[in-house]
C-alpha cells in the first residue's frame, strides 16, 4: 500500500434526519425490517433510532404492520402507473407485479420497505443481460426494476423483456445530462419507495447486495450507500470500496491497480462518495436535493449528489459486504457514448466550486489553477494532449460563466449544516495531489497497474535476488562502473570519435528537418533519424543534452550487461549463470574501448545485440504466440533494429549477420527450423526497421557504393591474439582475457542437450565475431573494414553466453556434491572467470575507462568564434582512428574528416553517401600526399577549408593514438599555403592561407572557373584567397561562391535571382553584378517536407500497430504470480542461502 | 538494482518471470527428454569442437608465418626523403622548386638565374617567385616553357634584392629547375630543391682566410621556421648562440655568414637542424684570390644543395681534372661514434685507382685529396663509402670541392653533394655561358650499362639517332658525353640507360668551373 488511505476512524454524527418510523411509514407504508441477529454493532444512528423514541424498533416498524410497500402491484393497479407514469413504452409482462407473486409470500414482503432499482442505460453492450439477470436474482424481495433508457439506438424493450419481464421501461430524451437526468426520472415518477437504487447497465449484482445496503441503511442511518465494486472480467480484483477526494475534487479510491480482493477492505464505514454504478440512496434525501445536478453529468454528478448530501448532514457509507462486479464498459462503448475528458474536468471543478465554502474557495481557486498548469505540463510531458487540455479547460471554463456555478453554489449551499472542516477527514491531503494526478491520468488507462506490477516484480526480484552471491556480484559490477565512470559524469563524456559533441535541441531538429546536409561538402541526401532521437533525449532532459549525451553513453555499458542478463535468462533460465554471462559481457574490454576511443556505433551495438538477440530468439523458438503479437513481437524487434541503425548504419548489417549465422550453425546445433525463422525474422526485422528508418535510407540506395558513410572506416592492425583478447584499445586485455575464453569452451565438452546447442550457436558467434578483425586485418591491411569493436561485441556476446552456460555446467556438478573432476573444474572456472573482472576493476582506477580528459575538439573549439567572420571549414587528417566524427579513408590508409565552423558536433557526423565534390577533396588529399602539388591549400580554398588539423590522438591522457603517417606529415608541411600555427604532443594545426569563406564573393578581377573537369587543377590556377566573407550583404562585385556541393537547387539573389553556375566544377558560383542583400537557399526544402510526412505517416501506423499487437499481461495473472513467488519464498527453505538453484534443483 | 528490476517490453514478460522450475524443465535436460522424444536429434559434439579448434588453430598457425612488417612503407619513406632534386611525376599537378642562394642586386655576391626545363610533351605554365622577405611583397612573374626547352630568367630581371628567395612553380608537365650564379667569373650551377627539410647537412666548406663561407636558409612557407646550426671544425663541433634558434621569418631567406661565425677554420661541415618549421639550405663557398695563411689561393664560387639525411654510400658523378684541377672530398662524421670512409675514384674505360680508407671520427670531418690519384684530363666519380672492420658503419656525408688555380685557363671552385640514388634516366639543364660541359655517367652496379644522350624534346623516344653514339659503361666505371660551347646549346638533355646510374654534369670553361648534379627521373624504368 503506496497510497494515502481514507480516514477510518469516527465522522462527524451526520445531522441529517434519521430513518424514523413516521417517515418510513409515510413513504412505504410498511415497517422497517427486523435488524440481522448476526449483524456487526448497530452504529450510534442505530442506536438513537432504537433508543430514543422517535423511532420504532425493527420490531415495532415491520410486525404486523401488513401494509403493502409500494411495489411493483401498485404500480400494475396504476400507482406508478397511470398518469404519474406515462411510460412510453409497455413494459414486458409490465402489469404482472410481484405482489401477484403468491399470498404466500406476503408475509416475507411485508418485511421489506420497497425499493425501486433505477436502471439507466444507453446502447447497452452484451454485458446488459447479465445485470437485469443479476437484478432479477436479488433475494430483496420487494425490489422494482425500472429502466431508463437514455436514447438508445435500439429499443432495449425486448432485450428487458426477455430477462426481466416484470421490469419497467422508460425512454427519455437525456440530453447532455445524461445518466443525471435520467436518473432524476425518478424524483418524478416514483412514490413511495424509501429507498433508489441507482446502477449502470454493466454491474453484476451479488444477489444479496441490495438487502444488504438497506439493512445497513436502517443500522448506520444511511443516506447514501454504495457497494464493494469488483472487475467485471475477474472478480478477484477489487475495483473501489468507496471514494474519496482531494482539495481539488479529483477523486481517489486507495485501491491498488489490480489489488486482489482478499477482504482487506471489508468494514463499513464512512466515505466521501460512492460511485453511481452503484448507489442506494434515501428517496426523501434524494426529493430534497433535487437529485442528481444534470450539470455535473458527466464525471461528478455521484460526487455532487454525496457532496451535497454530506452538507446536509447525511452519511454515506460504503458497505462491502454488498458487491457488484463492475465490467467497467465505457472504452467498449461508441465513441460518441464514452465521456468528454474535458467535460468530466469541467463537471469535478463545478462541484468543487459549488459545494466548497467561500473561505475555502478564496485559496482553492488559485492553487487550482496553478496545479492545472501542472496537469497540463505533466499530461502533455507523458503524451495525453486531450487530458491536458481538459486540465485546463476545466477551471477556466467554470470561472468564466460565474452565473452557472453561483447558481449551483446557492443550491448545494442551502442546505449545508456540517462545516467543510468536518469533511477534511474524508478528503485526501493537498500533498497527496502528486499521487492523486498520477492515479487519476495513469489509473484510467492501466498504466498505474503496469507501472505496480513492474515495481512490484522489481521489488519482488531485488528482495529475491538481494540474498543471492551472483546478485550481489551484479550490484558491485553497477557500483564498479558508476565510479568507473566517474571523471565522464563529472566531467562529461568528451567529444572524440564518434562521440561528437550534441547540440541544442533546437538544433537537433533543425538539422533534422533540413533538407540540406551540412556535412562534408554537402548533400542533398536525406537526414539521420539519430537526430530525433538525440533532440528527443534532449527534450526529455529538459534541454540539458550534454547530460543526455553522458548517460547515453555511460548507461550503455550497464546496459549491454543487463540485456546480457535477459538473453540468458532465455536460453539459461538459471539466474546465477545468467548473471556470469552479464558480468562477462559487461566486464568485456569491447565496451570500455569503445568508450576509450569514442566508437558510438559500437557501444549502441554493445548495449542493444543482447535486446535484439533475445527478441530474435523468442520469435524463432516461440510458436506459442502467433497472430497478431507475433507481429508485434517483429515490430518491436524492427524498433530496436532501427534504433540501432539510426546510430550505427552497420548495425543493420552485424543483425542480419547475426540471423544468418545462427542459420549457418544450424549443422552443428540441428534445430534447422530456429535457424530458418532466426534467419526469416532478422531479415524481417531489418527490412521493417529501413521502412522506418524512411528516407533515410534512400540516401544509401542512391549513393556511389563508398562504404565510409556505413562505418567502414577503420584499417585495425591486430595480431589473432589481440583480437581473442579483445584487445584493442586501452583497456586492459592482457593475458588474463584468455580466461574468459577457456571458461566458454567448457560447455563445448561438457555440455548436452540444448545446452550444447546453445554453447555451439555462442562460439559460431564468438569466431565470426573474431574472424570479422582478424581476417581483414591479416590478409586484407589495405581494406577499410569497420572498427574492430563492432565484430569484437558479438564475439563478446557469443563467447559470455557460452560462458554462462558453462557455469551453469559446472553449477551440476557442483550440485552432485560428489567429489570429482567438476570441483577443480569448477575452482579453475571461476579462476578464469575473475581475472578478467579484475582487469576490469583496474580500469576503473581513472573514472573514464580511458577517455581522454580533454578531447582536442574542444581544445580547438576556439576557432569557433571566428565563424562570425565567415564561415569555414575544418579539414582533420591523419590515421582514422584518432579523426574525430565518422572518417573518411582514402586508398592510402589516410583518413579524412570536415567540420564546419569549428570542430565539429554530431549533426556532422553520420555522413552522407558520397558525393562528386567529396571526390574532389579526395582527389585534393591524394596529390598532396603522393607529393604532386604543393598547392592543397588553393584546391581546398574553395571549399572553404580555413584550418588543417593532423592528430596524433584523441585527447590528453587518454583515448587512441596514431602517429600520423610520414608520408602525409611530409606532403602537408610541404604545402606552401598552410601555415603551422600551432603543434603540441598530440595536434598540429595549420591554418590555409589561401583559403575563401565559404560564403564570400571572389572580386571582379578574379576568374572564377566553371564547369570544369578538373576542379583541383581549376583551383590551382586560381587565387580566391582575397575573397571576402558575405553576412547579409554584398559589398563588391564579382563572383558569388556558395562553397556547398552544386546542387540546382540552389538559388542566390540580390535584388533578383542570380544565374547558377558550378564554380570549380562541384561549388556553386553566381555572377554578382550589383551590391546589395543577399539570400542563398535551398528551393526543394518542400521535398523534405513531404519524406517527413510520409515519414511521420510510416510512424503514426507503426504506432497504431504497436498498440494493436500490444500484449498485456492480465493483472489478475500478475497478482497471482506475484502472490506465489511471494509463497514460494516464505515457503522455501532454500531461499536466501543458493538463490534460485536451490529452487532449481529442488524441483528437476 | 538488479538486471530483474528491467522490463522494458510487456511482452517480455512472460518469459522474463516464467519460474526457472517450469523453464528448466524445458530446457533440463537432453538426457531426460531424449528419452521422452526419442527421434530428437541431439547436439553433435565432436564436430563443434572440431570446427572451433580447428579455426583457432589454422588461424594461430597462419599468424605464426605472418611476418610481414611495414619496412615496405618505411623504405618507400627513404625513397621519398631522397628524391629532393627529381623529376616530378607525370601525374604531378604542380611542382614547386625553392631556390635558395643568389642575389639579384648590384654587387651582389652570386648573381642568380633560374633555369627552367620542360621535359614533358606538352607546355609548362612556370611562375617564378621572387621572395624578399620582411614586409616586401613577393613578385612573380610567369613564363611557358615549351616541351624539350629550357628558359632560363635572370632573379634580377623580376626583383632586385639582397636576399632573394626564388619559389618556382610550374603547372601542367614536368619540369625541372636549377640555378646558375656567377661571382668574379666563376660559375656555379645547382639543381633547385623540389622539397624541404627539417635537417639539412653539408661536408665540404672553409672559413680560411680569402673565403667567404655562406650557409642560405631558405623557408618559403607561410610560418616561421627556427633553426639550430652547428659546424664541424678543425677544433671541435661548434654552436654559436646567434645561429642557435635562429628565426626565419616565413618567405623569406637568412644567409648566415659562417665565416663570422667560425672564422679561420680549414674544414668546416655544418648542420641544420628546425625546431619548428622546414626549409631549404644551400651553402656558398666563395674564394676571393686572398692567399691564406696556408694551403692554396682559390678564386670563385661553389654552391652546394644540401642533403636531409647522412647516408652510408655517397655517389658524387661529377669531376674532372682537366687544367690541373685540385679534387677533395670531405667526409664528415655527425654520428656519436667513429667509423671508416672507403674514398673510391671510378674512372672511365675501366681504367682502375686503388680505393682510400679513412678514418672519420665521430664528429669530425676529414679531407681527402685524391688528386694525384686522377689521369691528367680525365673525368671521374668520386663513390665514398663507410664501413668499418670493427662492425660500426656510420651514415656520413660526402661532399666534393674541386679548384682551379690561377695559372690554369680555368679558374674557379666547385662542390657538389652527389644524387641521393641511381636512376635509368637523367635530366640536364646547360647553362648559357661560356664553357664546355661534360656530362659524367657512373654505373656503380653489377651490370654493364649502356647509356645514350638524348635531347630532351625526344625524352620517349625509345630508339633512333643520338646526339653522341651511345656508351657502354662497365660496371665500377664512368663514361663521359661532352657538350660543347654551352652557348649554342638549347634546350635540355636527358641520359637514359639500361639500368640504373649516376649521371653528374661538370662545367668548365672561360665563364669558371661548377659540378652538379644531375636531376634523377625515377619514374622512368625503361619500359
Amino acid at each position: 500500500m503506496s497510497a494515502e488511505e481514507p480516514p477510518s476512524g469516527p465522522v462527524p454524527a451526520p445531522e441529517y434526519p434519521p430513518l424514523d418510523d413516521a417517515a418510513l411509514l409515510a413513504a412505504a407504508g410498511g415497517s422497517p425490517a427486523p435488524p440481522d441477529p448476526d449483524a456487526p454493532g448497530t452504529t450510534p444512528g442505530i442506536g438513537d433510532a432504537g433508543a430514543g423514541g422517535d423511532g420504532l424498533s425493527w420490531e415495532d416498524s415491520y410486525a404486523g404492520a401488513g401494509a403493502a410497500p409500494l411495489d411493483a402491484g401498485a404500480m400494475a393497479e396504476g400507482g406508478l402507473g397511470g398518469d404519474a407514469l406515462p411510460w412510453t413504452e409497455e413494459p414486458a409482462e409490465a402489469r404482472i407485479a410481484p405482489a401477484d407473486a403468491g399470498a404466500s409470500e406476503e408475509e416475507d414482503l411485508a418485511a421489506y420497505p420497497p425499493v425501486v432499482a433505477l436502471l439507466v442505460t444507453r446502447n447497452p453492450g452484451e454485458w446488459f443481460e447479465e445485470t437485469l439477470r443479476s437484478l432479477d436474482e436479488q433475494d430483496y424481495a420487494d425490489l422494482t426494476v425500472l429502466v431508463v433508457d437514455c436514447s438508445s439506438d435500439e429499443d432495449p424493450t425486448a432485450r428487458v423483456a426477455e430477462v426481466l419481464p416484470r421490469a419497467f421501461v422508460r425512454r427519455v430524451e437525456t440530453g447532455k445530462g445524461g445518466f443525471a437526468t435520467a436518473a432524476n426520472e425518478a424524483l418524478a415518477m416514483v412514490e413511495g419507495a424509501p429507498f433508489l437504487f441507482f446502477c449502470h447497465d454493466d454491474v453484476t449484482l451479488d444477489a444479496a447486495a441490495v438487502r444488504i445496503m438497506v439493512e445497513e441503511a436502517y443500522r448506520s442511518n444511511a443516506a447514501i450507500l454504495g457497494p464493494k465494486l469488483v472487475s467485471g472480467d475477474n472478480p478477484e480484483i477489487l475495483l473501489e470500496v468507496g471514494r474519496a477526494i482531494d482539495r481539488f475534487g479529483a477523486p481517489y479510491t486507495g485501491i491498488e491497480p489490480g489489488e486482489i480482493d482478499q477482504e482487506q477492505h471489508d468494514g463499513v464505514r464512512d466515505v466521501f462518495y460512492v460511485p453511481t454504478a452503484a448507489m442506494l440512496v434515501r428517496t426523501d434525501l434524494f426529493t430534497e436535493l433535487d437529485g442528481f445536478d444534470p450539470e455535473t453529468f458527466p464525471g461528478a454528478e455521484d460526487l455532487d449528489l454525496c457532496w451535497r448530501a454530506r452538507l446536509a448532514g447525511a452519511r454515506v457509507l460504503v458497505v462491502p459486504d454488498a458487491r457488484v462486479a463492475h465490467h467497467e464498459a465505457s472504452a467498449s462503448r461508441a465513441r460518441a457514448d464514452r465521456p468528454n475528458e474535458s467535460a468530466i474536468v469541467h463537471s469535478r471543478v463545478r462541484t468543487v466550486l459549488a459545494c466548497s465554502s467561500l473561505v475555502n474557495l478564496i485559496w482553492l481557486v488559485p492553487f487550482g489553477i496553478v496545479v492545472s498548469f501542472f496537469e497540463f505540463f505533466g499530461n502533455l510531458v507523458t503524451g495525453h494532449p486531450r487530458r491536458a487540455r481538459a486540465a485546463i479547460v476545466g477551471w477556466w471554463s467554470n470561472l468564466l460563466h460565474p452565473g452557472s456555478v453561483r447558481k449551483a453554489r446557492k443550491h448545494a449551499q442551502r442546505l449545508r449544516t456540517v462545516h467543510d472542516s468536518d469533511l477534511r477527514e474524508l478528503q485526501i491531503s493537498t500533498l497527496a495531489r502528486v499521487n492523486a494526478f498520477v492515479a487519476h491520468h495513469l489509473h484510467t488507462d492501466g498504466r498505474l497497474r503496469d507501472l505496480g506490477d513492474v515495481s512490484r516484480n522489481a521489488v519482488d526480484s531485488v528482495s529475491d535476488g538481494m540474498r543471492a552471491p551472483a546478485t550481489i556480484a551484479f550490484l558491485v559490477f553497477l557500483g564498479l562502473v558508476l565510479v568507473g565512470s566517474r571523471d565522464l559524469l563529472s566531467h562529461g563524456v568528451p567529444a572524440i570519435g564518434t562521440f561528437g559533441s550534441w547540440p541544442s535541441v533546437s538544433s537537433a531538429f533543425d538539422a533534422f528537418g533540413s533538407a540540406w546536409r551540412y556535412t562534408g561538402l554537402g548533400s542533398a541526401s536525406a537526414q539521420p533519424p539519430a537526430f530525433v532521437v538525440i533532440g528527443g533525449l534532449g527534450t526529455v532532459f529538459l534541454g540539458a543534452i550534454g547530460l543526455a549525451r553522458t548517460l547515453f553513453v555511460v548507461l550503455a555499458l550497464p546496459l549491454g550487461a543487463i540485456g546480457m542478463y535477459r538473453l540468458s535468462r532465455r536460453i539459461i533460465v538459471l539466474r546465477a549463470p545468467a548473471f556470469a554471462a552479464a558480468i562477462a559481457y559487461g566486464v568485456n574490454p569491447v565496451a570500455r574501448n569503445s568508450i576509450a576511443e569514442g566508437r558510438l556505433g559500437p557501444l549502441v551495438l554493445f548495449a542493444l545485440l543482447p535486446f535484439l538477440v533475445v527478441r530474435l530468439v523468442r520469435l524463432a523458438e516461440g510458436d506459442e504466440h502467433q497472430g497478431e503479437a507475433r507481429k508485434g513481437r517483429l515490430l518491436r524487434l524492427a524498433l530496436l533494429v532501427a534504433l540501432l541503425t539510426a546510430f550505427y548504419p552497420l548495425g543493420l548489417g552485424i543483425f542480419l549477420a547475426v540471423g544468418a549465422l545462427m542459420l549457418l550453425a544450424v549443422p552443428l546445433t540441428w534445430g534447422g527450423r530456429v535457424g530458418v525463422r532466426a534467419f526469416g525474422m532478422s531479415a524481417a526485422a531489418a527490412l521493417l526497421a529501413l521502412v522506418m528508418l524512411f528516407p533515410w535510407p534512400l540516401a544509401y540506395a542512391n549513393g556511389s557504393g563508398k562504404l565510409a558513410a556505413l562505418g567502414f572506416d577503420f584499417r585495425p592492425s591486430l595480431t589473432l591474439s589481440q583480437v581473442m583478447r579483445f584487445d584493442s584499445g586501452p583497456a586492459t586485455a592482457t593475458w588474463i582475457m584468455w580466461g574468459f575464453v577457456f571458461a566458454a569452451a567448457v560447455p563445448l565438452f561438457l555440455a548436452t542437450g540444448d545446452r550444447l546447442a546453445w554453447a555451439a550457436r555462442g562460439w559460431v558467434l564468438a569466431l565470426a565475431g573474431w574472424a570479422a578483425v582478424w581476417v581483414p586485418s591479416t590478409f586484407f591491411p589495405h581494406v577499410s573494414v569497420p572498427a574492430p569493436e563492432a565484430g569484437l561485441t558479438v564475439a563478446a556476446l557469443g563467447l559470455s553466453l557460452a560462458l554462462g552456460i558453462g557455469v551453469s555446467v559446472l553449477v551440476d556438478g557442483m550440485r552432485e556434491m560428489k567429489f570429482g573432476w567438476r570441483q577443480p573444474a569448477a575452482i579453475l572456472g571461476a579462476v578464469a572467470v575473475l581475472l578478467p573482472v579484475l582487469g576490469f576493476t583496474a580500469d576503473v582506477v581513472d573514472g573514464r575507462w580511458g577517455a581522454p580528459s580533454t578531447a582536442y575538439t574542444t581544445d580547438l573549439a576556439f576557432t569557433q568564434a571566428l565563424a562570425a567572420r565567415g564561415q569555414f571549414r575544418m579539414l582533420w587528417l591523419g590515421d582514422p582512428t584518432v579523426l574525430p566524427l565518422e572518417p573518411v579513408v582514402l586508398d592510402g590508409g589516410v583518413g579524412y574528416t570536415l567540420t564546419r565552423n569549428g570542430p565539429g558536433d554530431v549533426t556532422q557526423q553520420w555522413r552522407a553517401p558520397e558525393h562528386d565534390a567529396d571526390a574532389v577533396l579526395a582527389d585534393a588529399i591524394g596529390l598532396a600526399e603522393a607529393g604532386l602539388t604543393n598547392r592543397l591549400g588553393r584546391m581546398l580554398a574553395p571549399m572553404g577549408i580555413r584550418y588543417v588539423v593532423l592528430p596524433t590522438g584523441q585527447g590528453k591522457d587518454g583515448g587512441a593514438h596514431a602517429q600520423v603517417p610520414a608520408v602525409l606529415r611530409r606532403a602537408v608541411d610541404d604545402q606552401l599555403d598552410l601555415a603551422q600555427l600551432r603543434t603540441d604532443s598530440g595536434v598540429t594545426l595549420y591554418e590555409n592561407l589561401a583559403y575563401a569563406p565559404i560564403l564570400s564573393v571572389v572580386p571582379a578581377g578574379t576568374d572564377v572557373p566553371v564547369n570544369s573537369k578538373a576542379p583541383n587543377i581549376a583551383a590551382l590556377g586560381t587565387d580566391v584567397a582575397n575573397a571576402t566573407p558575405v553576412v547579409g550583404t554584398v559589398a563588391r562585385t564579382g563572383t558569388l561562391l556558395w562553397g556547398e556541393a552544386h546542387d540546382s537547387a540552389w538559388e542566390a539573389t540580390v535584388g533578383r535571382t542570380l544565374r547558377h553556375t558550378a564554380a570549380f566544377g562541384w561549388a556553386n558560383g553566381y555572377p554578382v553584378d550589383r551590391k546589395g542583400a543577399v539570400t542563398v537557399e535551398y528551393t526543394k526544402q518542400w521535398q523534405r517536407w513531404a519524406f517527413l510526412g510520409v515519414m511521420a505517416l510510416i510512424w503514426l501506423i507503426v504506432l497504431l500497430r504497436w498498440r494493436h499487437t500490444r500484449v498485456r499481461r492480465d493483472p489478475a495473472l500478475r497478482a497471482a504470480d506475484r502472490e506465489r513467488r511471494r509463497r514460494e519464498r516464505e515457503d522455501d527453505p532454500f531461499s536466501g542461502v543458493v538463490d534460485d538453484e536451490s529452487f532449481y534443483w529442488e524441483r528437476v | 538494482m538488479t538486471p530483474d528490476d528491467v522490463t522494458p517490453e510487456a511482452d517480455a514478460t512472460p518469459e522474463a518471470d516464467a519460474t526457472p522450475a517450469t523453464d528448466a524443465a524445458t530446457l533440463d535436460t537432453s538426457r531426460a527428454r531424449g528419452r521422452r522424444r526419442g527421434a530428437r536429434r541431439r547436439p553433435p559434439r565432436l564436430p563443434i569442437l572440431l570446427i572451433v579448434i580447428a579455426a583457432i588453430v589454422a588461424a594461430a598457425v597462419y599468424q605464426g608465418r605472418d611476418t610481414t612488417s611495414t619496412a615496405n612503407s618505411a623504405g618507400a619513406t627513404d625513397v621519398a626523403a631522397l628524391a629532393a632534386v627529381g623529376v616530378p611525376p607525370s601525374a604531378a599537378v604542380s611542382t614547386s622548386w625553392f631556390c635558395a642562394e643568389g642575389t639579384s642586386n648590384d654587387g651582389g655576391r652570386a648573381d642568380e638565374t633560374i633555369l627552367v626545363g620542360n621535359v614533358s610533351k606538352s607546355e609548362v605554365r612556370a611562375t617564378i617567385t621572387v621572395m624578399p622577405g620582411g614586409d616586401a611583397k613577393p613578385v612573380s612573374r610567369e613564363l611557358t616553357v615549351a616541351p624539350g626547352a629550357e628558359a632560363r630568367v635572370k632573379v634580377a630581371s623580376i626583383l632586385a634584392t639582397a636576399e632573394p628567395g626564388v619559389v618556382v612553380e610550374a603547372v601542367g608537365g614536368r619540369a625541372v629547375v636549377s640555378h646558375s650564379l656567377e661571382h668574379n667569373g666563376d660559375l656555379a650551377v645547382e639543381p633547385c630543391s623540389r622539397t624541404t627539410s627539417s635537417s639539412w647537412y653539408f661536408a665540404a666548406g672553409t672559413t680560411v682566410k680569402g673565403s667567404e663561407h655562406y650557409l642560405v636558409l631558405f623557408n618559403p612557407f607561410g610560418d616561421d621556421a627556427i633553426a639550430d646550426v652547428s659546424f664541424i671544425t678543425d677544433t671541435g663541433v661548434q654552436q654559436p648562440d646567434n645561429v642557435q634558434g635562429l628565426v626565419i621569418p616565413r618567405r623569406s631567406r637568412v644567409s648566415v655568414a659562417v665565416h663570422d661565425l667560425v672564422p679561420r677554420q680549414e674544414r668546416v661541415a655544418t648542420a641544420v637542424h628546425l625546431r619548428a618549421g622546414r626549409v631549404v639550405a644551400e651553402r656558398d663557398q666563395i674564394f676571393d684570390g686572398t692567399a691564406p695563411d696556408s694551403g692554396p689561393t682559390r678564386t670563385g664560387i661553389a654552391v652546394s644543395l644540401g642533403a636531409t639525411a647522412t647516408a652510408r654510400q655517397w655517389v658524387i658523378p661529377a669531376g674532372t681534372s682537366t687544367n690541373g684541377a685540385t679534387s677533395t672530398v670531405a667526409v664528415a662524421n655527425y654520428s656519436n661514434l667513429d667509423t671508416e670512409a672507403e674514398v673510391a675514384i671510378l674512372l672511365p674505360d675501366g681504367q682502375t685507382a686503388s680505393p682510400q680508407s679513412v678514418k672519420v671520427a665521430s664528429r669530425q670531418v676529414v679531407n681527402v685529396d685524391f688528386t694525384n690519384r686522377v689521369p691528367v684530363d680525365s673525368p671521374y666519380s668520386v663513390v665514398v663509402r663507410s664501413r668499418s672492420a670493427e662492425g660500426a658503419t656510420e651514415p656520413v656525408v660526402a661532399e666534393s670541392l674541386s679548384w682551379w688555380p690561377a695559372s690554369s685557363p680555368t679558374t674557379g671552385v666547385a662542390s657538389t653533394l652527389g644524387p641521393g640514388r641511381a636512376a635509368r634516366r637523367w635530366v640536364v639543364l646547360l647553362p648559357d655561358v661560356d664553357a664546355d660541359a661534360v656530362l659524367t655517367v657512373t654505373n656503380t652496379g653489377t651490370k654493364p650499362v649502356t647509356a645514350a644522350l638524348l635531347p630532351a624534346s625526344q625524352i620517349d623516344r625509345a630508339t633512333g639517332p643520338t646526339s653522341e653514339p651511345e656508351r657502354a659503361v662497365a660496371v665500377n666505371s664512368i663514361t663521359s658525353f661532352t657538350v660543347l660551347n654551352l652557348r649554342t646549346s638549347r634546350g635540355a638533355l636527358v641520359i637514359t640507360a639500361d639500368h640504373p646510374v649516376y649521371v653528374g654534369l661538370t662545367v668548365l670553361g672561360a665563364a669558371g668551373a661548377s659540378t652538379s648534379a644531375a636531376f634523377p627521373d625515377y619514374e622512368y624504368t625503361g619500359k
